[in-house]
Parts: structure tokens; C-alpha cells; sequence
């Protein structure tokens, strides 16, 4: 184990029991954060990304959900060992989360301000007044215009931006925030304002030296935020390499097809189409031990349906779960 | 010149009611002009709110504009008999952002494809049910799939149904509303290459409206930028994206997440604040309290859309006409 690692999750697998049958929504995943790091965890809907979340957070409907096996090792302790009680202290301390719609999470009958004290009477002792205080210095510091006034103003009363920022206010009002899970924090968001929230989050994270799991399905929003990059498709990891690499170096067919599909992608500049992956995510029914990507996949061999390719490296920090990867880019190829 | 439509200087109010039960006028499309050339796709982007839907929806008289005048192929929509307005609602069509919530979940696909058939004319059972194999195929759905309800598809196929069901008319204009937003992004660019396959086949101009400045600048030819019921910038394509003149677009571009993680936003000017509420909006140029640019002469009036090149309009004091 590295030694300033904050998050370790290894052959983690989750499953919800449903009418059709069992639906295998997170399979065999190991992903890990440094202290302080930008973990992107990037894909299209239903790939796992939100039940990953809740597993770490613990927050996965039991029943229909089951975590059945794997573990989650937080600061060197694994969370799937500990009772409800354990957890329920950890959440909003030092595992904090945001969501995509703040709305679902923020109580509408209690002020902003009243909200953000709450998180600090809970963790410290301090006066009500006190505690009130540092709420609007927090307002503040999340860059929420006239926060004296917002601090006293109940959440449908703010924009949706205004909301994410108290979200992340609340979040940092907890003691020692470790790690902070984001799921699709700006998908919900007007661009201009995504990108305030983006930066503001990046510069908190330099501040306060928390570790973020970043949950996006938008790979300009990975590319602005992110150390690292997981790309999980269908219930599994297929590729895990820094920011760069993904972009300059992807070796897992997937994820240069996802790259390939952004109308932003510099190969579709003037180009008469976009490059496109044909067919569609396959349904995690009836998915078998295969590689879930080689129905889609041009570069497909045999071996592809029989079993799931166990991981290859590509560099230190660098792997990717195919039988048939794409070459690798060199130096001159890339700029 | 040759416009197939021209809409000119269009608004399109809502009176919305406070909790006091007082009325307030929103000016959600306040003195638009656009036109739009027969094949040619016009792209309008702008954040959500600022009345793109609404512009759309008046340009297909979904909704009667408050004022303005809409031209087709030259005639003014006001003197159309019925008849001729029956044909115009045949040749303008509309592919909505939320494929599942625009098509009725209890008829089959045949039947959905077929509507706008049987609105607008008697075709024979046989000849109805040949159209709609023939653009199933076309849009790249299954005909055996026919008797299937909407459930039972992907979103993506969906979509597909979307398309399919305006183009049976064989519309000259379809209006893209956020069409591929809901998408995942491997499914958008299969949309979006239909849509530009089919433009090709059959000829027909496109309005495009997304609020993701990367979608329709790939897909339009020309674009227009709103902001608070006005346009702040129309362009082609190229001339917009290599020189924006607009602040506001400029602020667009910049905000846009870049697919390279070497220009990170740490490292770009963006704007800052939120987007006023079109209930109130800012006196002056709309844009001014954001604008890094903006003195007085901005707070006071309202700066005239201008030609500041050949084809290249804005509306800002500061663009240098
Ligand atoms: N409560 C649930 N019951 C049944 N299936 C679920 C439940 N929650 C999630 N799933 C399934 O797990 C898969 C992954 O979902 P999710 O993690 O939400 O995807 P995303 O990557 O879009 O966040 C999906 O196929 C979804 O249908
Ligand atoms: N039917 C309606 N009644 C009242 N207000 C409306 C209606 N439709 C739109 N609006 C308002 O008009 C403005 C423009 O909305 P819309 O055209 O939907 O914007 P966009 O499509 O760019 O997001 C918004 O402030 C919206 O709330
Ligand atoms: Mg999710
Ligand atoms: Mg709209």
C-alpha cells in the first residue's frame, strides 16, 4: 500500500436483486486515491459510477442492493467492516458528498446559514452564535455573493449554482474532510456556472488538501479537474491512468471511443461526421464473463466474449483491461 | 435573397403571477430576427433560460408571437389561407430534447410513425405502412420492430422514433429542440451524424437549439448566440469560433471545458456571477453587470445588433463597428 493513500477499493462487487433477475451493476473494481488526489471516475449512464459512490458512503439500498464482496479500505480501515453507527459519523465528516441536484439533499425548511452551523455544532463544541459565524465565512469562501444576507435565505430561494456552492460550503464545514465524492456536481449547471463551481472546487481542494472522487459522464469536465482518470463501462473498470495518458495514450478501444465521440474531440474539427461507436451499452442482465465492450468493439477477437482480460500495465501508473488494446501513442504521434 | 424562412423581429412575453397574485411581464424573446435558407442548419446556443425553446416553438406557431412578422418562401404567414397553412405544418416539423416524454407510451411505433401521416392525409393502409418501413429503415430502426411500444427501446432508438416521425411528412424544416441532451455521448454523435445523413438526402434546413456550445458548433453552419430574449451574436460557424466578438460569447467559449487537460480553466479568464432572471433583467446591454468591458454607456442602452463584417453581427458597444 502507498503509503499517503486515502481511498483503496479492491474486487468490489455490488449487485441489486430485481424482478428481471440480478443485475450486476459493479463488477470486480479496484480503484485507488491518493491523499489529496483528483480521482475522475468517468463513463456513460448505468455504468456504476453513482453505486460505486454509494457503496463507499455506504448508502446502497439493502435489500435489493448487495455489496458482495471486495473491500473498501478508508485511511487504512475498512469501511465494509464497520456498523451503521461508525458510518454514520464518518458521512458528512470526513467522507463528505455532493450530488448533481443539491436540492435532494439540502433541507428546504431550514436556511442555508442554519444548515452549515448544524455541521459544525455536530462535530465541535462551540456557541450557536459561533457556529453561525463561521457558516458565513464559509459562504464566503465558496464566493457566494452578499453571504450575510444568503446565510438567512432558504434553499429554493438560490439558484442552482448558488446551491451547489452551499453544498460544497456544508461539506467543508466538517472538521477534517478527507475525501469529498462529487456525483455530477455541474451536470445539472449552466456552463459559465460550471466552471466557477469547477474552479472553486479545485482551489478548495488545494486549500483544505482534501481527495476528490469526481463523478462525470462529461470528459471536458475530467480534463479540466482530474489527476486520474478511471473509465468504467458496463460494471467494470476498463482503463485507470493519469489525466494526460487518457487523453494522449488511451490503450482500452473504449475509451478512445469516447474521446472520439465528444464534438469537441480535436479529430472532429471540421470533420463531416463524428467518430462514433455503433450500437448501444448492452443490458447488465444478460451480460456474461466477457469483455461487456466487445459487441461495440472493432478491434474484437474471440477471446473477447470467453473471459474479462485481467489488468495490463502501461507504465507505472497506467493499466488497461483488454485483449486486443490499441497501440501505444509515442512522443511525436501525440503533439 | 433566397430564404426559405425569415422571422423578423420576433417577441414572445409570459405574464407570470407572485405569490402576491401580481402579474409581471417575462420577455422571453424580445426582438429576434433570424432567417434560415433552404438546407441550411442555424445553430442557437445560449444558457437554459434564455428562450431558445420559446423562439422554436414561435417559429413553428406553436406559440402566436406578440409581435413580428414570419416570412415563408417569401409570403407573410399573416395572409396564408388555411389551406396553405395546413401545407406550412406539414413542411415544418420538431424533434424534442426528451424522446420518452413526446412519445405516447401506450401506441405502438407504427402507429406513432404513421400520426402525422394520417393528420395530414389519406394514404391507404398499405402505402401508410410502406412509409413508415421505409423510414424506419432510414432513421436505422429495425422494421420488424414495429409493433413494439416506446419502453421497449433505448433512449438513443428512441430518438430514432423522434426523427422518424418528422420526417415521414418530408418536412423543409425541422426544428432540433436539445434533440441529442439527454443522450450519452456515444449515442449523441450517432444522432447527430443521422440527422446530418438525412439532411443531405432530403434537403431540409435545420434549427438546431442546444445549450452545448460543442454540439452545435459542430453540427451548424451558421450560429446565433442568445442571452436574455436577445441575440448577442450571429455568425457562421468559422467566423464565430475564430473570432467572437461578444463578450458573452467569448465568456461561452472560454467556460466550454476544454478536451484537453493542458488548457485547464485555472489557467482561463472566466466569468463570473449567475444569469439574471429574464423577470428583471439588467437595463442596458442585458450582459453588463458580467461584462469585463462594460462602462456606462453599456448600463444605459441597449447596444443594436450590428454587421461588424460582412455576415458577422453583434450587439456591443465595445465590439468596434
Ligand atoms: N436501486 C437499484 N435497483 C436496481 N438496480 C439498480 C439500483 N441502483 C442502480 N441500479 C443499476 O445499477 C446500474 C448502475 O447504475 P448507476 O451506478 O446509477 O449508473 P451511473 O454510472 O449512471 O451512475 C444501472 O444499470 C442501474 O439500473
Ligand atoms: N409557457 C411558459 N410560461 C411562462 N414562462 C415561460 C413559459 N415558457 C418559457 N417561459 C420562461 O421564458 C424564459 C425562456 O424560456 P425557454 O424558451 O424555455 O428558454 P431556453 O429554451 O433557452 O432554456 C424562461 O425564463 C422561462 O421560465
Ligand atoms: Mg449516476
Ligand atoms: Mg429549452
Amino acid at each position: 500500500m502507498i503509503s499517503n493513500e486515502l481511498l483503496k477499493i479492491d474486487a468490489l462487487c455490488v449487485s441489486f436483486n430485481t424482478q428481471r433477475g440480478k443485475v450486476r451493476a459493479v463488477r470486480n473494481l479496484s480503484l485507488g486515491i491518493a491523499e489529496g488526489e483528483t480521482l475522475a471516475l468517468v463513463g456513460e449512464s448505468g455504468c456504476g459510477k453513482s453505486v460505486t459512490a454509494h457503496a463507499i458512503t455506504r448508502l446502497i439500498p439493502m435489500p435489493p442492493g448487495l455489496i458482495e464482496s471486495g473491500s473498501i479500505h478508508f485511511r487504512g480501515s475498512n469501511l465494509l467492516s464497520f456498523s451503521e453507527k461508525q458510518m454514520r459519523a464518518i458521512r458528512g465528516s470526513r467522507i463528505s458528498m455532493i450530488f448533481q441536484e443539491p436540492m435532494t439533499s439540502l433541507n428546504p425548511v431550514f436556511t442555508i446559514g442554519a444548515q452549515i452551523a448544524e455541521v459544525f455544532l455536530a462535530h465541535s463544541k462551540m456557541s450557536k452564535q459561533n457556529a453561525h459565524t463561521k457558516a458565513v465565512e464559509l459562504l464566503k469562501l465558496v464566493k457566494i455573493p452578499d453571504p450575510e444576507k444568503r446565510a438567512k435565505s432558504y434553499p429554493h430561494q438560490l439558484s442552482g449554482g448558488m446551491r451547489q456552492r452551499a453544498m460544497i460550503a456544508m461539506a467543508l464545514a466538517s472538521p477534517n474532510p478527507g475525501l469529498m465524492i462529487a456525483d455530477e456536481p455541474t451536470t445539472a449547471l449552466d456552463v459559465t456556472i460550471q466552471a466557477q463551481v469547477l474552479r472553486l472546487l479545485a482551489e478548495l481542494k488545494e486549500r483544505v488538501g482534501m481527495g476528490l472522487l469526481l463523478i462525470t459522464h462529461d470528459m471536458g469536465v475530467v480534463a479540466e479537474t482530474a489527476d486520474r482518470v478511471a473509465v468504467m463501462y458496463a460494471g467494470r473498470k476498463v482503463e485507470d491512468a493519469p489525466v494526460e495518458e487518457i487523453f494522449t495514450n488511451p490503450r482500452h478501444p473504449y475509451t478512445l471511443g469516447l474521446l472520439g465521440c465528444q464534438p469537441s474531440a480535436p479529430a472532429n474539427r471540421g470533420a463531416p461526421r463524428l467518430t462514433s461507436i455503433g450500437g448501444s451499452v448492452p443490458d447488465l442482465l444478460t451480460l456474461g464473463e466477457g469483455c461487456p465492450f466487445e459487441n461495440r468493439c472493432n478491434r474484437a477477437l474471440p477471446v473477447c466474449r470467453e473471459n474479462f482480460p485481467s489488468a495490463a500495465a502501461a507504465g507505472s501508473a497506467h493499466t488497461y483491461y483488454c485483449h486486443n488494446p490499441e497501440a501505444p501513442q509515442t512522443e511525436e504521434r501525440r503533439s | 435573397m433566397n430564404s426559405l424562412l425569415i422571422a423578423q423581429n420576433i417577441r414572445k412575453n409570459f405574464t407570470i403571477k407572485d405569490n402576491q397574485g401580481r402579474a409581471h411581464l417575462l420577455k422571453a424573446v424580445d426582438g429576434v430576427s433570424l432567417d434560415i435558407a433552404p438546407g441550411e442548419i442555424v445553430g442557437i446556443v445560449g444558457e437554459s433560460g434564455c428562450g431558445k425553446s420559446t423562439l422554436g416553438r414561435t417559429i413553428l406557431r406553436l406559440y402566436e408571437p406578440d409581435s413580428g412578422t414570419i416570412t415563408w418562401k417569401g409570403k407573410n404567414l399573416n395572409s396564408f389561407s388555411r389551406e396553405e397553412m395546413k401545407a406550412l405544418r406539414k413542411a415544418m416539423q420538431m424533434i424534442f430534447q426528451d424522446p420518452f416524454s413526446s412519445l405516447n407510451p401506450r401506441k405502438k411505433v407504427k402507429n406513432i410513425i404513421a400520426q402525422p401521416l394520417l393528420v395530414h392525409k389519406a394514404d391507404s393502409p398499405e402505402e401508410t405502412a410502406r412509409r413508415v418501413e421505409a423510414v424506419m429503415k432510414e432513421v436505422g430502426l429495425n422494421p420488424a420492430y414495429k409493433r413494439r411500444y416506446p419502453h421497449q427501446f433505448s433512449g438513443g432508438q428512441r430518438q430514432r422514433i423522434g426523427i422518424a416521425r418528422a420526417l415521414i411528412l418530408e418536412p423543409e424544416l425541422i426544428v432540433c429542440d436539445e434533440a441529442v441532451s439527454a443522450l450519452d455521448v456515444s449515442i449523441q454523435a450517432q444522432i447527430l451524424n443521422l440527422i446530418l445523413d438525412l439532411r443531405e438526402k432530403h434537403g431540409f434546413a435545420t434549427l438546431f437549439i442546444s445549450h452545448d456550445l460543442a454540439v452545435v458548433e459542430f453540427i451548424a453552419e451558421r450560429i446565433l448566440v442568445m442571452y436574455l430574449g436577445r441575440i448577442v451574436e450571429k455568425a457562421s460557424k468559422t467566423s464565430l469560433t475564430e473570432n467572437p466578438l461578444h463578450p458573452y460569447t467569448r465568456a461561452l467559449f472560454e467556460a466550454f471545458p476544454s478536451a484537453n487537460p493542458s488548457r485547464r480553466l485555472s489557467k482561463k479568464h472566466i466569468v463570473m456571477g449567475d444569469v439574471p432572471s429574464p423577470l428583471n433583467p439588467p437595463s442596458g446591454c442585458h450582459f453588463h453587470p458580467r461584462c469585463p468591458l462594460a462602462d456606462e454607456k453599456c448600463r444605459q442602452s441597449s447596444p443594436p445588433l450590428s454587421e461588424v463584417s460582412p455576415g458577422h453581427w453583434a450587439a456591443c458597444w465595445k465590439s468596434g463597428v
